[in-house]
C-alpha cells in the first residue's frame, strides 16, 4: 500500500499547478477510497463462512453490489419509497458524532480524555433513570433526560479533572480507569436495582424497563419506531455547529485553543490552565454523555441494555475526531463515514457471503488505522519529501 | 597558503523558495581560527550544518583533507574528522562525562574499558586545559564545564575540524578566556577550528581568518588582524550600524553617546516613585532578595543563566508566588495576587524564551497580539472576541513595531526571530495602556543587529516615558551599555554593585562567583 500511494504522489510532482492543487483536495478522499478498496480485497479474500463458495471475483462483486445497494442508494432497489439505507446511516452516526466532538474539544486542549466510553455510558444510565423513574410532564420529559445525560456525562468526566488537580493523576490515566468502573456500574444496576420485571414480578434478563413513548426521541421520514432520523441526529449536528462557534468566537474556545497549543505560553499570558482544562474535561464528558442518551431513548428497544459498555462509541469516537482533524465540521463528515463503514459491515454480514461479525469489526479495524495514516498531515508531508526530486530519494 | 582541513566549495541549498546558500566557497586551513561571522538568517548556521552532514547541499562539495566526501550524516562527518559543539549542548544530564564522551564512539567495542578511558579522557583534559572530571554527573557541572564535555566529546574521536556554534553566548567572561585558551592550543596543535559568532569583540580577539556572510553569500573574507570591527559589523549588516546595538556587539562600555539620557531634573522627580520593589523575597532558587527599581530606571540583573534569572522574573510578574517576602508594584502590595491581577497594574514581560513563553506559533500574529487582552474590552465583549477589532489593533501594531509578516493572520511561527521578537513587544507595550513595569530577560537573544537595535530603542523609549525596567540579561555587554544600576545574580542571592565605578572585571568576577558583596 506504502507504494501505491508513493507512485501516486510522486507521479504528482511532475503535474503542472494547478494539476497539483486539484491532487491536494482530491488527495485525502482518493488516500480514504484507496484504504476502502483494499479493505474490500482484503474481506473477499477471506473464506467464506456460508456453505457456498466463492470466487475472488465473485466475491468483490458481492461486496461491490451489496456496498452500492445497502450504503449508497437511498434505499434497497426492492424497496419503492424511503431512504433506509441512509437513515441507517445517520442513526450510526449519531452517538459517533458527538463522542467525536467529545474528543476533539478535548485534544484541541491537549487534554487526553479517553474516557468518552464511560462518560458516554453514565449519559445512558442517566437518561434511562429519568426517563423511567422520574414523574413528569410528557412535554418535560424529553429535555430533562438529555439535560440529565449531559450532568452525568460532565460530572464522570469532571472526576478525572478534580484527580488532576488535587492529587496530579494524569487524564488519560484516570478517564481510561473510569472507563471500567462505568461499565461495571451498569453492569450493576442492570442486575439489581434498574432490572425489569415481566407483569407477573419475574425478572427479565439485565435490562432497564422500557422508556416511555413521551420520552423517546421524536422521529423524521420514518414509517414506524426506530425506522426514521431521530432527533439526536439534529441535536448533534447542532453539537458540532455550537462548537465550532465555541472555539472560533469566544474567549474561553481562544484559551482553549491556546493551552491545547502551548500551555506554558497560556500560563505566561496569565490564563488560568487549570481552570481552562477543568472546563474543557467537563464540557468534553457532556457531549460523551449526550451520545449515551440518545443512543437509548432515540433507537429502539427503547432499553438500557448492558452491550451498551462495550459497543465502543466511546473509543471510536477517538479515531472519528482524528479523522476530522480535531475539527468539529471535520468530525461530522468524519462521522458520516463511520456511519457508512457501519452500515456496510452490518450489510455484509448478511450478505450472501455472509462475512462473520468477528471478521467485519477486525478489518474495520484495520482499515480505521489505515485511513488515519494515509490522512494524517505527517504522513502528507513524508510523501510530499519522497518526491522524485527530494533528497530522500536521491538516496533511494 | 597552508592545505585546507576542511573545504567546502561552491555550496547552495535552498529551503523551498528562501536560498540559505548562494555559492559560498570557504578553506578552514589547519592550525588556524577561522570566524564566520554573519546575521541571522545569513546562511551561517546551514553552511556548518552542510559542513557536519546535517543538511545536503543541493550542489557544491566538501573536501576534507584534500578530499571529496559524501556526508549523509553527522557520523560521516566525524569519520572523515569534523566534528561540532552545538549552541545547545547534547548530553545526557544523568550520566557521567565519561559515558556521555563515549556514547556513540563506535570504536570501543563490546567490552569497555572504563579505568583507561578515564585516564586517556583526563589526560586529553589536562593537555589542552579543559580540565573535568571523568566521573562527575553532567547535571552536576556548570555550563562552562558542560560546554568542555561537548568539546572533549568531539576531540575524543580524533576530529582535525572542530566547529564551535556560537560557544560564548552562555558563558561568563572568565570561562571564555579558559575557553580561548584551550581553542589556542587546538590551533597549537595543527588543528583547524571554525568558529561561529555574531559578536565582533570576541571573533577580532581569537580568529586568524574571517569569512563574513549576507544573506547566503560570502561578503568578505580575509585575515582578523588587518579589519577593523566597525568595517565588520558594516559588512555584516551591508550598511551602517546603528550606534546602540554596533556598541553592544562590539564589546563597547560604559554609556553611550547615542542613548538618550533625558532631562536631569525630571530623573530626579520620578526616581522617588518605586514602580518596583521587593522586600526579602524567597522562593524556590531564590534567596532573600531586596531590590528597587524607581519610575525611568533600568536595573540590570546580571550572571550566567541558572543562577535564579527565571525564577526572579517569575516572582515579579506573578506566575510563582513569593515563599516569604513582599513584592509591591506602584506602592501597591502585589505579593498575593496573580499574574492576570497584576496585568493590570501595567506589568510587561518580555520572557526569555520567545517561542516557549511568549508566543504560540502555531497561531497567528493577531492571536498572538491578543493573547493577554482578548478578554479585556475593546476586543471582548460577554465573553465573546471581536476578531475583527484584534485585526486593525494587530494592523496598526504590525506597522508600529515594523512587523513583516505576510498577513496579521500568518502563524507566528512562520516569522524570522526579530519579527517574532516584535510580535512579543507589540504585544507587551503597544496592546494595552503604557506599561509602567517591565521585565525583559535576554530580550535580543538570538537577534540580529537590526532587531536588535530595535528592542533597544523601545526599551529606552519606555525608560523616558517613566516605565520602570527590569533587564536580566546574561550579555554582561548589553547591561553596561543600557542601565543605570547593576546587580548581580549568582546562585539566587542578589548583590548590587557600584556600577558604573565597577566594571565588568569585577561585575564579571561577580558572575563567576569570586567575589562577595563588600
Amino acid at each position: 500500500m506504502t507504494e501505491l500511494v508513493q507512485t501516486i504522489t510522486a507521479r504528482d510532482r511532475t503535474r503542472p499547478a494547478w494539476a497539483r492543487a486539484v491532487a491536494a483536495a482530491v488527495g485525502p478522499v482518493g488516500s480514504v477510497l484507496l484504504c476502502v478498496s483494499i479493505a474490500a480485497a482484503v474481506l473477499a479474500a477471506l473464506p467464506t463462512a456460508g456453505e457456498s463458495h466463492y470466487s475472488f471475483a465473485q466475491s468483490l462483486a458481492i461486496i461491490g453490489r451489496t456496498t452500492w445497494e445497502r450504503v449508497m442508494l437511498p434505499r434497497a432497489p426492492r424497496m419503492t419509497e424511503g431512504y433506509r439505507n441512509w437513515i441507517l446511516t445517520l442513526q450510526s452516526a449519531t452517538p459517533l458524532l458527538l463522542t467525536g466532538l467529545a474528543v476533539a474539544v478535548a485534544f484541541r486542549a491537549n487534554v487526553l480524555n479517553i474516557g468518552g466510553q464511560g462518560q458516554y455510558v453514565a449519559g445512558a444510565i442517566a437518561t434511562t433513570a429519568v426517563a423511567v423513574y422520574l414523574p413528569g410532564p410528557a412535554g418535560l420529559l424529553i429535555p430533562m433526560h438529555l439535560l440529565a445525560a449531559v450532568l452525568a456525562g460532565a460530572l464522570v468526566a469532571a472526576i478525572a479533572a478534580v484527580l488532576q488537580r488535587w492529587r496530579d493523576v494524569p487524564v488519560v490515566l484516570s478517564t481510561l480507569l473510569l472507563n471500567f468502573v462505568a461499565l461495571e456500574f451498569l453492569r450493576y444496576l442492570l442486575q439489581g436495582p434498574m432490572r425489569a420485571r415481566r407483569d407477573d414480578g419475574s425478572l427479565m434478563d439485565p435490562q432497564s424497563p422500557e422508556l416511555a413513548a413521551a420520552a423517546r426521541l421524536p422521529e423524521f421520514l420514518g414509517a414506524g419506531p426506530s425506522q426514521g432520523i431521530h432527533l439526536g441526529f439534529f441535536l448533534a449536528v447542532a453539537s458540532a455547529i455550537l462548537l465550532s462557534l465555541l472555539l472560533r468566537w469566544t474567549t474561553f474556545g481562544f484559551r482553549l485553543k491556546v493551552v491545547g497549543q502551548n500551555e506554558r505560553a497560556a500560563r505566561f499570558a496569565g490564563m488560568n490552565v487549570g481552570r481552562v482544562s477543568f472546563a474543557t474535561l467537563a464540557l468534553s464528558g457532556a457531549f460523551a454523555g449526550l451520545a449515551g442518551g440518545i443512543q437509548v431513548a432515540g433507537l429502539a428497544p427503547y432499553v438500557l441494555l448492558p452491550d451498551l459498555g462495550t459497543d465502543g462509541m466511546g473509543f471510536t469516537g477517538i479515531a472519528v475526531a482524528l479523522l476530522g482533524r480535531l475539527s468539529p465540521v471535520g468530525v461530522v463528515f468524519s462521522a458520516l463515514f463511520f456511519g457508512m463503514l457501519n452500515t456496510a459491515f452490518r450489510a455484509l454480514e448478511r450478505s450472501p457471503l455472509e462475512i462473520h461479525s468477528v471478521a467485519a469489526q477486525a478489518v474495520q479495524g484495520a482499515l480505521v488505522i489505515a485511513v488515519l495514516v494515509v490522512t494524517s498531515p505527517r504522513w502528507a508531508r513524508m510523501m510530499r519529501r519522497v518526491g522524485p526530486d527530494s533528497k530522500l530519494s536521491a538516496g533511494l | 597558503m597552508p592545505v585546507a582541513t576542511l573545504e567546502l566549495a561552491d555550496v547552495r541549498k535552498r529551503f523551498g523558495a528562501v536560498v540559505a546558500l548562494d555559492g559560498v566557497s570557504v578553506r578552514f586551513a589547519g592550525g588556524r581560527v577561522h570566524g564566520v561571522l554573519g546575521e541571522n538568517g545569513a546562511g551561517k548556521s546551514t553552511l556548518m550544518n552542510v559542513a557536519y552532514g546535517m543538511v545536503r547541499p543541493d550542489a557544491g562539495r566538501v573536501c576534507v583533507a584534500g578530499k571529496d566526501v559524501k556526508l549523509a550524516s553527522p557520523r560521516d562527518a566525524i569519520e572523515a574528522g569534523v566534528g561540532m559543539v552545538h549552541q545547545h549542548f547534547m548530553l545526557a544530564g544523568a550520566m557521567t562525562v565519561l559515558d556521555n564522551v563515549l556514547l556513540g564512539d563506535r570504536r570501543i567495542g563490546r567490552v569497555l574499558n572504563r579505568r583507561r578511558a578515564a585516564e586517556q579522557l583526563a589526560a586529553l583534559g589536562g593537555r589542552l586545559g579543559l580540565t573535568v572530571d571523568p566521573s562527575a554527573r553532567i547535571e552536576r557541572l556548570s555550563v562552562g564545564q558542560q560546554q568542555r564535555v561537548e568539546i572533549l566529546k568531539a576531540l575524543w574521536r580524533d576530529v582535525r575540524v572542530l566547529i564551535l556554534d556560537e560557544p560564548t553566548a552562555v558563558l561568563t567572561p572568565a570561562e571564555v578566556d579558559q575557553l580561548f585558551g584551550a581553542v589556542e592550543r587546538l590551533r597549537d596543535e595543527g588543528r583547524a577550528v571554525a568558529f561561529i559568532s555574531h559578536k565582533l569583540g570576541e571573533v577580532k580577539r581569537i580568529c586568524d581568518d574571517l569569512t563574513v556572510l549576507r544573506r547566503g553569500r560570502v561578503v568578505w573574507e580575509g585575515s582578523a588582524r588587518d579589519v577593523s570591527a566597525e568595517e565588520l559589523a558594516r559588512q555584516m549588516v551591508g550598511r551602517e550600524v546603528e550606534p546602540i546595538a554596533n556598541a553592544v556587539v562590539l564589546g563597547g562600555t560604559g554609556k553611550l553617546s547615542g542613548l538618550p539620557v533625558g532631562d536631569r531634573q525630571a530623573d530626579a522627580d520620578r526616581s522617588a516613585q518605586r514602580n518596583l520593589r521587593l522586600e526579602h523575597v524567597s522562593a524556590d532558587g531564590l534567596h532573600d532578595i531586596s531590590l528597587e527599581v524607581a519610575a525611568g530606571q533600568i536595573l540590570g540583573i546580571a550572571g550566567v543563566d541558572g543562577n535564579g534569572q527565571q525564577e526572579l522574573a517569575e516572582v515579579v510578574v506573578g506566575l510563582c508566588p513569593p515563599a516569604s517576602g513582599r513584592v509591591w508594584i506602584k506602592g501597591r502590595d502585589v505579593s498575593e495576587l496573580s499574574l492576570k491581577d497584576r496585568l493590570g497594574l501595567g506589568v510587561a514581560h518580555i520572557p526569555n524564551d520567545r517561542q516557549h513563553e511568549a508566543l504560540v506559533g502555531t497561531l497567528g500574529v493577531s492571536e498572538n497580539l491578543a493573547l493577554k487582552a482578548h478578554d479585556r474590552p475593546p476586543f471582548s465583549r460577554m465573553g465573546f472576541v471581536s476578531w475583527r477589532r484584534v485585526r486593525e489593533a494587530a494592523r496598526a501594531l504590525a506597522e508600529r513595531f515594523d512587523i513583516r509578516a505576510a498577513s496579521v493572520d500568518a502563524p507566528v511561527g512562520t516569522l524570522s526571530g526579530g519579527n517574532q521578537q516584535k510580535v512579543v513587544l507589540a504585544r507587551e507595550l503597544g496592546m494595552t495602556d503604557e506599561p509602567k513595569l517591565i521585565v525583559a530577560t535576554n530580550p535580543v537573544r538570538g537577534l540580529d543587529v537590526a532587531a536588535t537595535d530595535f528592542v533597544y530603542r523601545q526599551l529606552l523609549g519606555r525608560r523616558q516615558a517613566g516605565a520602570a525596567i527590569l533587564l536580566i540579561s546574561s550579555e554582561l555587554d548589553e547591561l553596561l551599555a543600557l542601565c543605570d544600576r547593576i546587580a548581580v545574580l549568582y546562585e539566587g542571592r542578589l548583590t548590587m554593585t557600584q556600577f558604573p565605578s565597577a566594571g565588568r572585571a569585577e561585575i564579571g568576577r561577580r558572575m563567576a562567583g569570586l567575589e562577595n558583596a563588600s
